[in-house]
């Protein structure tokens, strides 16, 4: 799987500079991007919007749509590698937004961490009645296990790559892990087979690197 | 301090590496658990990192434009379709054999929900091959059909077998668990029965019981609190007599 194997292109070399760069990061992390997803809107701002979306007001559905699709449309196509299906999935995660904006509860996550719940839920779902996870996954765990990050590549200052750089401060085995569950569908008995590693390494892999990632971000996304 | 084993859970929901069955007893576990939410929150926020880490990728533009139609339809929809509309269709002179369609549909989806309840049963009885003489004492028609039938399974590392099987009467407001091989609490606790439904903040306390030596019992339950339907039903280690509210290890869980 070409694209998990993406995060371990880029270089370790930025342990240093992450830790400034991280407080510029939070300004930086919601601008617009090239692509013309538009990030200007705080928390808050988007809890507005979705109660908005929740009593039909359409005008904040089509902002909301265009603040978030890019990451959502980018996630279901990391998990289906699929632009087709992606699509499907991405209209079903809008419409449900649409139906069930009012069930959102601000008290039990982000808008952000909410809509991604929902597109990782339904890809997933997607990919596992289709039964290509397996193939994904053999696919994907060779690449995973011999993919080591190198050190001495160009160190992109962008918002995405910053964060890139923040999930792969984790060790290999622990990122490896958690992007087999979290984008792969895989249950930690299936990714302690496929790894052929004990299920309680397993199990200490996901926790470690889940509480040092929640760490390293704390206050900032 | 929270404990290792809620922590390591809390990672595995997080990151989607629990089965659906653990998942289930977390989510349990979650409802009564104030500091577990509170970690589980924290660590989906950090789980977006995964997600934000791609570069986002802007979808086709016509993605945009078939949803927003879609939304434009069904908000449409509802006022196109007027009383005036309606009242002109039922006096149409297809009338009599809509309705008469309709009641052979009707008829043909009994037929096929009552075929799969039938699948369900049996191969509910292959699997518990133990209980089948109970249920099939239940399998008088209409008792049957009101019941709602739940398999519950182990999550206990010492008996990882064990099975129950939850019989809800939603009319009478009680049920029947019958639960095969579960090892013996340990001597000061006991199994608490739950019974969920998302109207109720909280799993509703559906009464204790232990095992034989053989690990089985049939239990008869009552709720402490009306239910309107039962979702899912577990069962968790408790203090001798039980608790309030689920606080133990969960043991066996279903719906």
């Amino acid at each position: 799987m070409r694209c998990l194997a993406r995060h371990y292109d880029c270089g370790y070399d930025f342990a240093q500079t992450l830790a400034g760069r991280l407080s510029e990061w939070c300004g930086q992390i919601f601008e617009p991007t090239e692509n013309g997803s538009v990030k200007p809107e705080t928390t808050e701002d988007e809890i507005r919007l979705l109660r908005r979306v929740a009593r039909g007001d359409r005008e904040a559905f089509t902002q909301l749509y265009d603040q978030f699709a890019g990451i959502l449309y980018a996630t279901a196509l990391k998990i289906l590698q699929d632009a087709k299906e992606s699509e499907d999935v991405l209209q079903e995660v809008f419409l449900q937004i649409w139906d069930k904006a009012g069930n959102y509860d601000s008290n039990l996550g982000k808008p952000l961490t909410w809509t991604l719940t929902l597109t990782r839920h339904k890809a997933i779902d997607r990919l596992r009645s289709t039964q290509r996870r397996y193939k994904l996954v053999e696919q994907a765990t060779p690449e995973l296990a011999e993919r080591q990050p190198t050190t001495g590549e160009t160190f992109d200052a962008d918002r995405h790559s910053i964060i890139r750089q923040a999930v792969q401060t984790l060790p290999t085995e622990q990122r490896q892990s958690i992007e087999l569950a979290f984008f792969g569908g895989l249950t930690q008995d299936e990714i302690s087979q496929n790894l052929q590693q004990p299920l309680g390494t397993i199990k200490a892999r996901i926790r470690r690197g889940m509480l040092k990632l929640r760490d390293t971000l704390e206050g900032r996304l | 301090m929270m404990d290792e084993r809620r922590q390591e859970n809390a990672c595995l929901f997080v990151a989607g590496a629990l089965s659906p069955l653990e998942q289930s007893a977390f989510e349990i576990e979650l409802r009564t658990d104030v500091e577990l939410r509170e970690l589980v929150q924290q660590l989906q926020d950090a789980a977006t990192a995964f997600a934000l880490a791609e570069p986002a990728v802007a979808p086709p533009a016509r993605l945009k434009k078939k949803i927003l139609a879609q939304i434009e339809g069904e908000q449409n929809r509802p006022e196109n379709f007027g009383l005036l509309t309606f009242v002109t269709y039922l006096r149409s002179a297809w009338t009599p054999w809509a309705v008469a369609g309709g009641f052979g549909l009707l008829a043909v989806a009994q037929f096929v929900q009552a075929q799969a309840l039938r699948e369900q049963t049996h191969s509910l009885n292959s699997a518990v091959a133990g209980l089948s003489t109970q249920i099939a004492a239940l399998e008088k028609k209409d008792e049957f059909s009101k019941m709602r039938i739940a398999m519950l399974s182990s999550l206990l590392d010492n008996s990882p077998k064990a099975l129950a099987v939850s019989l809800w009467d939603n009319d009478k407001q009680s049920g029947v668990l019958v639960v095969k091989g579960l090892a013996a609490a340990p001597t000061d606790k006991d199994y608490q029965l739950w019974v969920i439904n998302d109207k109720y903040p909280a799993p509703v306390n559906a009464g204790v019981f232990s095992v034989d030596e053989q690990g089985d019992v049939r239990f008869t339950f009552k709720p402490d609190v009306p239910m309107t339907s039962v979702d899912k039903f577990a069962v968790t280690v408790e203090r001798k007599g039980g608790v309030p509210k689920a606080e133990g290890k969960v043991a066996l869980v279903g719906g």
